[in-house]
């Protein structure tokens, strides 16, 4: 009786020890500041791509579309939460694409902007 | 005592068997978008609505802008030793599935809307089963190929590529002039068939 209570204890011991959780990101691109503000200062018709560069750096992608260019920023972001137990595993992959997006015409001066940051960090 | 060998062998089935669940999400699902009232949209009254793009690309009369969301659900159950410290045998079951939204704008040189495509699916992305002895080498379920980054982060990076890969830069996504292609398309065939499986990922 007293060896099962003792195997009994380890087996639970031993349950206790392989269960886990994890918990991971995953950060990849350009991160700039995404917030509205960052982006008041550009106007259409008057910014040019010289002002964008200045205010973001260099872009994820430089795009020629016939008409002009585009500049694309990409940040991408993913966030993995995982419960690892003996005999259930489970893992949660959630990727968050932060990205501007800036078209210009053929004299580089900004035609139309659009910016989303859709997820909490 | 019948009952207390019961008990333990209940124990040691539920011990050797495993469940592992594995979800992706990628991007966020798109907003309403009517493709019969789409043409002659402008490119404002489109970013305005959807918001960038996930893909963009030059074409002959303009240019490409596409957005996609992704539920990658994955689901394996196996039924081995390993949790006993002798894994020489395992019985592998696997299940994939997708969902998701694609949407196309196609825009001529003065930024109108000339063609749209939307699409929402719900799909079955392969199962499988197997018995394999001392390891498990082969996963009877894969979802590697859906599941990269976007191509923008190798932007320039073909001047780098191996061989068969740079003389078919004519098909290159990532430049943003060669069209554009969803997740999960294969590159054995079509335009990156002659990169001998070093298409894009």
């Amino acid at each position: 009786m007293h060896l099962c209570s003792r195997l009994r204890g380890v087996a639970i011991l031993w349950l206790a020890l392989l269960a886990g959780c994890a918990q991971y990101t995953d950060n990849r691109g350009i991160e700039v500041t995404w917030d509205e503000a960052a982006l008041t200062d550009f106007e259409r018709g008057s910014t040019t791509r010289q002002d964008v560069l200045d205010a973001l750096g260099p872009p994820s992608q430089l795009i020629a579309t016939g008409s002009g260019t585009a500049l694309y920023y990409l940040y991408e972001r993913t966030r993995g939460d995982g419960l690892i137990l003996v005999f259930y595993n489970r893992f949660d992959r959630n990727t968050h694409y932060d990205r501007a997006i800036f078209f210009f015409d053929e004299q580089d001066v900004l035609r139309d902007f659009s910016s989303r940051s859709p997820g909490p960090e | 005592m019948i009952g207390r060998d019961r008990g333990w062998l209940l124990a040691a089935i539920l011990v050797l068997q495993a469940c592992s669940i594995n979800r992706y999400q990628l991007g966020e699902p798109l907003a309403a978008w009517e493709s019969d009232q789409a043409r002659g949209t402008s490119l404002d009254a489109a970013l305005a609505q959807l918001g960038p793009p996930l893909h963009i690309s030059a074409q002959a009369q303009g240019y490409l802008l596409a957005w996609e969301y992704w539920e990658i659900n994955e689901e394996k159950l196996g039924l081995s030793l390993r949790a006993l410290g002798a894994d020489f045998l395992s019985v592998d079951f696997g299940d994939a599935e997708t969902r998701g939204e694609f949407l196309v704008l196609s825009f001529d040189r003065e930024h109108r809307v000339v063609d749209s495509r939307f699409q929402r699916w719900r799909a079955d992305a392969g199962s499988g089963q197997g018995v394999q002895a001392l390891v498990s080498v082969i996963s009877v379920v894969d979802v590697d190929d859906l599941t990269h980054r976007l191509l923008q982060h190798r932007w320039g990076a073909f001047n780098l590529a191996p061989l068969a890969v740079g003389l078919n830069r004519q098909q290159d996504l990532s430049t943003g002039e060669n069209g554009l292609q969803r997740r999960g398309t294969p590159t054995r065939a079509g335009q990156h068939s002659t990169q001998m499986g070093r298409g894009d990922q």
